[in-house]
């Protein structure tokens, strides 16, 4: 496990994968997971990515191997920023490219708007402009009630398709239980909060925003304002697919990653 | 992710599992053995092609990459069978898919016939039943005037094509090979010169894909004609005009012949990928 320790004191984990020609000097891509997630929910569009540019992923803070601030403590979106430009910090990366799932690609946004040089480009995987006004806010309580695994059982059609391999639907409620049910209140919490609509013109890198075709529907996610404000946006809608792309189709989204990536080299 | 072991006899053994297989669906797994100077981070360009679809370990060989080095630079193929079954008993894999590349693939074959239940399918690169028809003895009085890295560079031609290899490459490969212990590595090679087990190759039961350098220029070509007449199950492709070492020069070709292998003969163990 490598981890490195944040100015406020916290243990973040992260991980590098790298399968570029060892004598070349690859592009970094960093690599952001959803709200309830971790490093290895990324992993099955990891190998491919790698062997171009070098991979480097971290759990956010309190998900994954990285430690869960302290109850009292106030979660912010700059703090969450300031880890990541800690890691390139701590990785003497002067600027990276970023691919965000979901909550990771609002903080990839929010480092692209607060550090715009050290965003090289973005990917967007099911990520729009926050949770403010969704009924996401209704959750955290329900969460609370019901517990994690319940709670998103019952609204797994959010997420999954009905034709998705039940095995992947399995591992991704296991996946789920593994998370602090305080924390994650903390953290749906903040991102209801949000909404950087009006700062959305000032994100200047070439940008990819995947959507799943589905998501619209559900009335959680809106990838209009995304699409009409971010200037150097290019839009790929992956039709019939719920909110976890990632998880659904990872080879897929790894593909169109490369794809990008490839026509910004 | 890399990781360490000790073996009975008590040497450091350095491997990667790279693990990217959906978790649901995680064994058999590919076992991929190096040749004669090499190290396991010399596949580095195959393994992202194979790990959606299986688990995939490397071992730097004793002697070689961050292995330790034998104390009495001696070398046994029955010591170097023993390190690769040790490997799989610590990781509790009852039987694995193995890629072998050159010295790695003897290792490979030789497993294959004394401990078959351990090996589900064999893939082979510019990999013949030992180098005793070879060239190789000549190398070591080179190796020992000239250094590893010097006799390398100067035979650097029969190893990759040139016109077509990138110079970086040429450059690292030279550079890594040349971390070797001569002393070790002259031994090595001076066993595997000494192997021929063409007798026993028609008990390797498991399928078997034998990929032949078409330019093959260290040992003789016949040997690959034994393999195809010999080995009950085998499948034979060449790599027309290409020098010995095909997985430096051509990686993404070899581990798509070893996916479409093992995608035909093992269909319930090759994962899909999901798009």
């Amino acid at each position: 496990m490598t981890t490195f320790r944040t100015s406020d004191g916290l243990t973040i984990n992260y991980r590098v994968d790298d399968f570029t020609d060892p004598w070349a000097s690859p592009e970094t891509l960093v690599m952001l997971h959803s709200a309830m997630g971790r490093i290895e929910r990324f992993d099955p569009m990891v190998p491919s990515l790698a062997r171009h540019v070098r991979v480097v992923r971290m759990d956010l803070r309190g998900h994954g191997a990285s430690a869960i601030p302290p109850p009292e403590e106030k979660l912010t979106m700059p703090r969450l920023v300031a880890d990541v430009g800690e890691l390139l910090d701590h990785l003497a990366l002067p600027a990276a490219h970023f691919l965000g799932n979901s909550a990771g690609g609002y903080v990839c946004q929010n480092l692209a708007l607060a550090h715009p040089q050290r965003v090289k480009s973005l990917c967007l995987f099911g990520s729009g402009t926050g949770l403010k006004g969704t009924d996401a806010a209704n959750w955290v309580e329900k969460i609370g009630d019901e517990g994690l695994r319940p709670f998103f059982e019952r609204t797994i059609a959010y997420r999954f398709a009905k034709d998705t391999d039940p095995s992947v639907v399995a591992w991704f409620l296991d996946e789920i239980a593994r998370n602090s049910v305080p924390y994650l209140a903390k953290f749906v919490g903040l991102m209801t909060s949000l909404d950087w609509t009006d700062q959305l013109h000032r994100i200047g890198c070439p940008t990819l925003l995947v959507i799943p075709g589905d998501d619209m529907a559900s009335k959680v996610r809106n990838y209009t304002p995304s699409l009409r404000r971010i200037p150097n946006i290019t839009a790929v809608t992956y039709d019939g697919h719920r909110h976890n792309i990632c998880d659904t189709v990872p080879d897929r989204c790894a593909a169109d990653a490369l794809a990008f990536l490839t026509t910004l080299a | 992710m890399r990781d360490h072991f000790t073996t009975s006899d008590g040497l450091r053994i350095a491997y990667d599992v790279d693990d990217f297989a959906d978790p649901w669906r995680r064994d058999p797994p590919i076992i991929m053995l190096h040749s004669a100077m090499g190290h396991s981070a010399r596949f580095y360009a195959m393994v992202p092609l194979l790990v959606r679809r299986f688990r995939v370990i490397r071992m730097d060989l004793r002697g070689h990459g961050e292995s330790a080095v034998p104390p009495d630079k001696s070398v046994t193929m029955d010591r170097l069978l023993a390190d690769v079954r040790e490997l799989m008993d610590r990781l509790e894999i009852p039987a694995a898919h193995f890629i072998g590349n050159s010295a790695g693939g003897y290792i490979s074959q030789k497993l294959a016939i004394t401990s078959p239940d351990r090996v589900r399918s064999l893939s082979l690169f510019a990999s013949p039943p030992g180098l005793k028809h070879s060239n190789a003895l000549t190398w070591l009085p080179r190796i020992a005037t000239e250094g590893l890295r010097g006799f390398l560079a100067a035979t650097i031609a029969d190893r990759l094509p040139l016109d077509s290899t990138d110079p970086g490459l040429v450059t690292w490969f030279l550079d890594e090979a040349a971390k070797n212990d001569p002393q070790y590595i002259a031994a090595f090679v001076s066993h595997m010169a000494s192997l021929d087990f063409a007798d026993e190759i028609g008990r390797i039961a498991c399928p078997t894909l034998v990929v032949v350098p078409g330019g093959e220029t260290v040992g003789d070509t016949d040997n690959y004609n034994t393999m195809r007449d010999r080995i009950p199950d085998v499948t034979m492709k060449y790599f027309k005009g290409l020098p010995h070492n095909i997985c430096d020069a051509v990686p993404e070709r070899c581990a798509q012949e070893v996916l479409q292998f093992l995608q035909s003969r093992f269909p319930g163990e090759y994962s899909p990928l999901r798009i």
